[in-house]
């Protein structure tokens, strides 16, 4: 069931065996799982019920309702804007249905670095197997590649580049290509279709529109959230007090480290909000001599992964090419220049293809947590990332000459043209500096991360926090480098892997 | 859109403390300057429409830096103003506030990096992009926060309405065009009452 918070009119004091702090990737599944082992589920929150009836396709209406912070939340430098859902089904919800399993090197990697044997690929496989089958994952064929995508695709060719036609978790898509505003015709597997009504035939209740404060813990271990309702019946924030014998907090790698230190919950190795991931996304415009109505159809239906590179024994280095798309009032505040020339690439909006390139980042930003505010990203690309979005510049670049690009616009606040092929020089000249591009971020990762040694990691290789009994992490906070690719996949796997942790061992977390 | 006006209470448009407040010494050096400067609104002209948010020297303000950056004809800047006071007027009070600071700077701005005795409605439209490209431009990074925020307030003020998607072949939502629902069927929520049967404290 999903509680109407607009019948709550008083405080609220709930009981279960689980209380699940989030409903995206993370909080979903973990709900599902552990409602259909027979054990009683509360999931809290923080973003609306939506459904599919308010996917309106507007910008300005769907950013705010949908995102947090319409969408805006800056770095304190404004190097990054970071981009989280915040509804019912979490950042699945608005997302591009990308399903990309966490690379074999990088799980080796982190299995062998961080002292997590269980984290082996073939170890995660059947739970990758089990939540691919639950949201319908599969792969795009090539007639649903829309025009933008091929351009990527056919550049690829000519250069001989690596690339495939991902998996995507959407089923008889009509190609409208909203899937950033959430999809009005409930053709994706998000949550908000799949585990989280599943999670409520299964008995748990879903309490949107509540922001958890705090864990609540007695002698070390967790006991319970508290919070405020952010829309009651009466307009007062009412609290919501839930008691539980287990949490699981998967609130995203922003706001479960802020629940985290609100909380006051240990922290011995100074690690809550640290080694914070942003893999940043920006993006290559060119412009073509035909029409690509770039918004149109399924976004992002290939990947080069030529430029990724990853061994065992490093956290690897690179970055994916995947095209992307954006409506009128993104394209407007991303796309270079200023005046009559921002107007004239507007006036172009239906002949621009755009590669959107995602880093493989090394930087390890951090969070700026406080008892009373909400956290501030503190993030600035340092110089090996920054060479590896030069190179992605250019290669974005060069592919779409070789696709038949006229031209190329580059992500920089003015408006800097490659007018012909092998012209990068421009690029290498103006590198990269703080907000100059803009990065956009959607998978923030890496802020309460996973290892075997106490003293450098917040949780252990199960998700179970070292310090706090009975409390588990189930979100991209976790990991701990980036994943390298997008992180649903790997965020789902590893819930799936923590509540059947929690339901196996139900006599000793439930006793 | 019904619950428009609730929606729009969570966007921040860049606007955040953390975009202007936190952003080192020069976002200090800004902060106090905005913190002197006049508010008055005695020597702007008057608006045809009724504002629910912006004085007339914020209208004033947002109305040029939006055609300018956006490179349209004056005489849409009214059109795009009333918008954007109609999405900042559901905007929390912390965030109203830097709005009106980042106006006000931006307004009297002239006076600190141009030192031009003129404000910025005051100058000539090349003397405003002049001006602005100055902040876009600028190696403070502060000052290309401000320019970031005002493009994209000037981008949904005017990019979000309807009528300026023909020009840039924008064909719009789908919805009420195309003939596709939805086959599934959302879970309808449940009152207070019934989460407390199954959930109350025992």
């Amino acid at each position: 069931m999903i509680l109407d918070t607009g019948t709550v009119d008083s405080d609220v004091a709930l009981e279960s065996d689980v209380c699940v702090v989030g409903s995206g990737a993370g909080g979903a599944v973990v709900a599902r799982e552990v409602a259909e082992s027979g054990h009683s589920v509360v999931v809290v929150e923080d973003g609306p019920y939506v459904r599919s009836r308010d996917f309106v396709q507007r910008e300005e209406v769907m950013y705010p309702r949908i995102y947090r912070e319409g969408g805006t939340t800056a770095s304190a430098e404004y190097a990054v804007l970071v981009t989280q859902g915040r509804l019912v089904g979490g950042s699945t919800v608005p997302g591009f249905c990308l399903c990309i399993r966490p690379p074999r090197a990088i799980l080796a990697y982190w299995a062998r670095t961080f002292d997590l044997p269980g984290l082996a690929y073939e170890a995660l496989a059947p739970h990758l197997r089990r939540v691919e089958k639950q949201i319908g994952a599969r792969r795009i064929t090539p007639e649903q590649v829309n025009p933008n995508g091929g351009k990527l695709i056919l550049g690829c060719e000519e250069l001989g580049y690596r690339g495939y036609l991902p998996f995507h978790n959407r089923r008889a898509c009509l190609d409208s290509g909203y899937c950033a505003l959430g999809c009005t015709y409930d053709r994706k597997g998000d949550m908000l279709t799949t585990y989280v009504p599943a999670a409520s035939r299964a008995g748990a209740v879903i309490v949107p529109d509540c922001e958890v404060r705090t864990i609540a813990t007695r002698d070390g271990r967790a006991i319970g959230v508290d919070g405020l309702f952010n829309r009651t019946r009466t307009g007062e924030r009412h609290p919501l007090k839930v008691r539980s014998k287990v949490v699981v907090l998967a609130a995203g790698a922003v706001n479960s480290p802020r629940v985290w230190r609100q909380s006051r919950l240990p922290d011995p190795g100074d690690e809550v909000g640290r080694n914070l991931h942003l893999q940043p996304h920006v993006t290559v415009s060119a412009l073509y001599g035909e029409t690509i109505t770039g918004w149109r159809g399924i976004p992002q239906g290939y990947v080069v992964d030529e430029f990724l590179h990853l061994d065992e024994h490093s956290a690897g280095r690179g970055y994916l090419l995947i095209p992307t798309s954006a409506f009128p009032v993104t394209a407007a505040s991303v796309l270079p220049g200023y005046g009559a020339q921002h107007r004239e690439l507007m006036t172009l909006y239906p002949r621009l293809g755009t590669i959107g390139i995602f880093l493989h980042d090394h930087t390890r930003g951090r969070l700026e947590l406080s008892d009373d505010a909400p956290p501030t990203v503190s993030y600035r690309l340092g110089t090996m990332d920054s060479e590896q979005l030069v190179d992605a510049m250019v290669r974005a670049s060069d592919i779409s000459f070789a696709a038949g690009a006229e031209k190329v616009f580059l992500p920089y606040n003015d408006i800097v043209t490659i007018g012909h092929r092998g012209a990068y020089q421009a690029i290498h000249d103006r590198g990269v500096r703080p907000n100059d591009p803009l990065f956009l971020s959607f998978q923030p990762q890496g802020t309460l991360r996973m290892g075997g040694d106490p003293r450098h990691s917040v949780v252990d290789g199960i998700g179970e926090a070292h310090n706090v009994r009975n409390l588990f992490v189930a979100d991209a906070s976790v990991f701990p480098t980036s994943v390298a690719v997008p992180a649903q996949l790997a965020v789902m796997a590893l819930a799936t892997r923590t509540a059947q942790h929690i339901a196996a061992n139900a006599a000793h977390y439930f006793a | 859109m019904p619950d428009e006006a609730s929606a729009l209470r969570a966007l921040q448009i860049d606007l955040s403390r953390r975009a202007l407040l936190r952003t080192g010494f020069g976002g200090v050096v800004l902060l106090a300057f905005g913190a002197v400067l006049p508010s008055g609104c005695q020597t702007y002209s008057p608006i045809a429409r009724p504002l629910k948010f912006l004085s007339r020297k914020e209208f004033a303000v947002v109305t040029r830096a939006a055609v300018r950056i956006l490179g349209l004809p004056d005489d849409r800047g009214d059109e795009i103003g009333g918008f954007i006071d109609t999405l900042l007027a559901d905007l929390p009070p912390t965030t109203q506030g830097q709005a009106r600071l980042m106006l006000r700077v931006v307004e009297h701005g002239t006076h600190l990096f141009d030192l031009k005795p003129k404000r910025f409605t005051r100058l000539s439209g090349a003397e405003q992009d002049a001006y602005l490209r100055g902040w876009m431009e600028s190696s403070l990074g502060a000052r290309r926060i401000v320019f970031r925020a005002l493009k994209t307030l000037a981008a949904l003020g005017y990019y979000a309405q309807p009528a300026s998607w023909e020009e840039i072949g924008y064909d719009g939502p789908w919805l009420g065009r195309v003939d596709a629902t939805s086959d599934f069927t959302h879970e309808e929520p449940v009152p207070l009452a019934t989460v407390r049967e199954r959930f109350a404290p025992r």
